[in-house]
């Protein structure tokens, strides 16, 4: 079936606007796109979108996370193996984390990480055919909000609220930091991470979080609101 | 199947939110999910979903020779899988021992307690009887897979009709649907699983869900959750028990034992009083030739309310209904988020990737092996 920008698209779709758009000029096709022979089709469930000049993608619902590299991660250390760590990061197979990426580590000044430890990491290498590489330093060496996350509460959410909450123009994080402190993190690959000073504090957090999904700016700005209050009259 | 692993941090907060008298979700201890029964077209299957749990019963029926040490009963045959659909853990077509447990606990629950009325399926002795197959399938895994597994067992089986038969002398006629009304299965008694899952050897929280199942049943790192485990009890309609199952550590507290039937008495009761009330108004519509699928399970309604209303992490007076109410207020928000935060929060999120630092000139290595290069 033919499609233009905006559609709700289903695999084998195609669509001409972007052959004709590669035509003059060059395209970037992102996830749910596919190049072939006699045109560009569609692989992947969801809505066609278009950011200009030449950028396509599709957006759909997604658990499972595929890692591409530079993305800012949350995993779990499952396995210390000789100078690397194994880190769960949700994909297909564990990440590799080596034990000199972290700030200030040297051979003798090894990182205090143990089994079950979430760290929070940047995607070094992600190519189709290795495993994973995960570095919790920036090129400058610095550890940058980087590294071992303590206590606190981790959950995982679909990978489409990720985006959403990370996006400059989603209220949640604006108006949810007026109310009372936290701290978050928030993987690209549907994990986030949350420590606020009490056990309900951080529950409220978890709870605006995931209650944003389907909410639209208005809504969420109510709903934070409305857990502000709920927060408020329990601890008076 | 691989493990899944869980984190320090995970642990450390559910043991710590439950001993201080909370659930991530906002229930009380002995609350469960919200239980949700359909029916699909044919006799005997239907979907059970228990919060984000979802199970998937279907039964059939054939004629085989019956066992030689039963020669005028039935067979009852229960079957559990699981695929890697309920969650990505599992691994298809691989027995694992959560499959083979569950497989167990049914077939004591629904075989071993003979509630099913075996001799009435005899057609003739030692030669023909029917055979019943009950085919679970775990659709979504969110914990309390038992629960809600013997209760798409009890449904299905409850619902199920057999085609009724005739016997003329030594030849066996069965009868088609629309030759003659199919019969119902006899069941004496309805028995229904419920699962506890017990933290620091004195609290009980019915209806588990995925993380705090597998909290309660993994070790901390310092070993302090020995004193964690999962009860299983089975009991039916005339709170009569049926199971008692327990993994995980042991109980040196026979109250909680006690407790436990005390809980699940009550909510077994309401349960099979629920699937007689379906399958009930279930009949009445076949007759008044309704047409009955799967898809009334699916409405635009259904997705939001699942995704709004069933939140994995909750407080306990939050209610989506009132976030539209306090809409008057906006404005004035809106001022408040232009103004700087009263605290200082600093989102650890921002994306920096190499380029951008590296355009920011923030690295020095790079600096002096260029100016090398000059020299």
């Amino acid at each position: 079936m033919k499609v233009t920008i905006e559609d709700v698209v289903l695999p084998s779709d195609q669509c001409e606007e972007i052959v004709k758009a590669g035509e003059s000029g060059r395209v970037i096709l992102g996830p749910g796109l596919r190049k072939e022979i006699d045109g560009v089709f569609i692989v992947k469930a969801g809505v066609l979108k278009k950011r200009s000049p030449n950028t396509y993608w599709v957006e759909s619902y997604q658990k499972r996370y595929v890692p591409s590299r530079s993305e800012n991660v949350i995993g779990v250390v499952v396995q210390k193996a000789g100078d690397i760590f194994r880190v769960d990061i949700g994909g297909s197979c564990t990440a590799s984390l080596s034990y000199l990426s972290f700030e200030g580590a040297t051979k003798k000044n090894r990182p205090a990480v143990k089994i079950g430890d979430v760290v929070y990491g940047k995607m070094l290498n992600a190519s189709k055919d290795m495993e994973p590489e995960l570095v919790c330093v920036d090129s400058d060496g610095k550890k940058n909000y980087m590294g071992v996350l303590e206590d606190g509460f981790m959950f995982k959410c679909s990978l489409n609220l990720i985006r959403k909450i990370l996006n400059p123009k989603c209220p949640l994080i604006a108006s949810l930091k007026n109310e009372w402190p936290f701290e978050m993190a928030a993987g690209m690959n549907g994990r986030i991470w949350i420590k606020a000073n009490s056990m309900r504090e951080t529950i409220a957090v978890g709870n605006a979080i995931l209650g944003s999904e389907y909410a639209s700016n208005e809504e969420i700005k109510s709903m934070c609101n409305n857990i502000a209050s709920i927060l408020a009259g329990h601890n008076s | 199947m691989r493990d899944l692993f869980l984190s320090n941090c995970e642990k450390n907060f559910i043991q710590k939110i439950v001993s201080e008298g909370h659930r991530l979700d906002g229930r009380n201890y002995n609350e469960s999910r919200k239980l949700n029964i359909t029916f699909g077209s044919d006799y005997g299957s239907c979907i059970v979903t228990l919060g984000e749990t979802k199970v998937l019963a279907q039964v059939t029926c054939e004629v085989v020779q019956p066992k030689q040490i039963r020669p005028n009963e039935g067979i009852l045959y229960i079957n559990v899988e699981i695929s890697p659909m309920a969650a990505p853990q599992f691994e298809a077509n691989r027995q694992t021992d959560l499959l083979v447990y569950m497989n167990r606990l049914l077939e004591k629950c629904y075989k071993d307690s003979k509630c099913i009325d075996l001799e009435s399926l005899c057609i003739v002795v030692e030669e023909k009887v029917w055979s019943i197959r009950v085919d679970v399938k775990v659709i979504n895994h969110d914990g309390n897979l038992v629960e809600c597994a013997s209760i798409a067992t009890l449904s299905s089986l409850a619902h199920f009709k057999r085609p009724d038969i005739t016997r003329s002398g030594d030849s066996v006629i069965i009868h088609t649907l629309s030759e003659k009304d199919p019969i119902p299965t006899v069941l004496f008694h309805y028995p229904v699983c419920s699962t506890f899952a017990i933290y620091n050897s004195d609290i009980l929280l019915s209806d588990p869900n995925f993380l705090e199942e597998s909290v309660c049943t993994s070790s901390t790192e310092e070993e302090s959750n020995i004193n964690g485990g999962l009860l299983v009890v089975g009991m039916n309609q005339y709170k009569e028990v049926c199971l008692l199952d327990l993994t995980g550590a042991a109980i040196y507290n026979t109250n909680i034992v006690h407790k436990a039937i005390m809980n699940a008495a009550d909510k077994c009761k309401d349960i099979v009083d629920l699937v007689k009330k379906l399958i009930a108004s279930d009949d009445n519509l076949r007759q008044k030739r309704v047409k009955i699928n799967f898809s009334d399970i699916i409405t635009t309604e259904h997705k939001m309310s699942l995704c709004k209303k069933d939140l994995n992490i909750k407080l306990k007076n939050y209610n989506v209904d009132n976030i539209t109410k306090i809409d008057d207020s906006d404005e004035e928000m809106e001022k408040n988020c232009m103004e700087i935060s009263k605290y200082d929060v600093v989102s650890a999120a921002i994306q920096h990737t190499a380029e951008m630092f590296s355009k920011k000139g923030g690295s020095k290595w790079i600096e002096i092996s260029s100016d090398s290069d000059e020299d």
